[in-house]
């Protein structure tokens, strides 16, 4: 990880774990982990720990793209070290695709990932193509490495995204 | 013999990606509506944050 400091974050709490945190010129990003039962089937043991990954510009006092900002990266994964405080939570993250970047954040989000994962975060990704659109859909599942349910929520977790790869 | 795979199963995996990202947005929707009263716990924590951020550092 690299050796910038962060910025103070705060943790909002409501129903889809929201923290905000503000950078140096006023931006403010919220980070929620979002109940998402309904991911798997009904009756599955571990739908209870599965949350949606979502970051976005809550306040841009710029207004336009914020400037890139390292201390964003660190922060935004201080964040999910702190969220995985519960070891048996599983994160989902499905990358935009409204403006045809989607395979753009899917390799920023790898390499943000990989500035920080020590080992303790395991990560299967799956590309859907919607032959209709063209859209390439990218989506990752992360468990810690730690959690002993592991193989079996990310067979689930193959096993609905695979059925459209078969 | 292997049952072949249906249309509606091959549009799971899809259709959940799908709804994922618009689940991302809608959530995205609510907070930029929170954002909006005063009340809301969302603009009480940024306050805070702010004020916190303003405070000078110790030295």
């Amino acid at each position: 990880m690299q050796n910038l400091p962060s910025y103070n974050f705060i943790f909002v709490g409501g129903k889809e774990n929201s923290y905000v945190f503000e950078t140096e010129i006023g931006v403010i990003y919220e980070v929620k982990f979002k109940p998402s039962k309904y991911i798997f089937e009904s009756g599955f043991s571990y739908s209870d720990f599965t949350f949606e990954f979502v970051i976005k510009v809550l306040q841009n006092p710029v207004h336009k793209s914020p400037p890139l900002d390292t201390r964003v990266s660190t922060t935004t994964a201080e964040i999910f070290i702190d969220f995985f405080k519960n070891e048996q939570n599983t994160i989902i993250y499905t990358f935009e695709t409204n403006d045809a970047k989607e395979y753009a954040r899917f390799r920023k989000f790898n390499q943000w990932l990989n500035s920080f994962n020590d080992g303790s975060f395991k990560k299967e990704d799956y590309k859907l193509k919607d032959n209709q659109t063209q859209t390439i859909y990218y989506s990752s599942i992360i468990i810690k490495n730690n959690n002993s349910n592991k193989h079996e929520i990310f067979a689930e977790f193959a096993e609905v995204m695979e059925q459209y790869l078969k | 013999m292997t049952a072949p795979t249906t249309k509606i199963q091959r549009l799971r995996g899809l259709n959940l990606a799908k709804k994922l990202i618009e689940s991302q947005r809608e959530s995205h929707e609510g907070s930029l509506q929170s954002m909006k009263d005063p009340n809301s716990d969302l603009i009480k924590a940024i306050e805070k944050l702010k004020r916190n951020n303003a405070k000078p550092a110790k030295l």
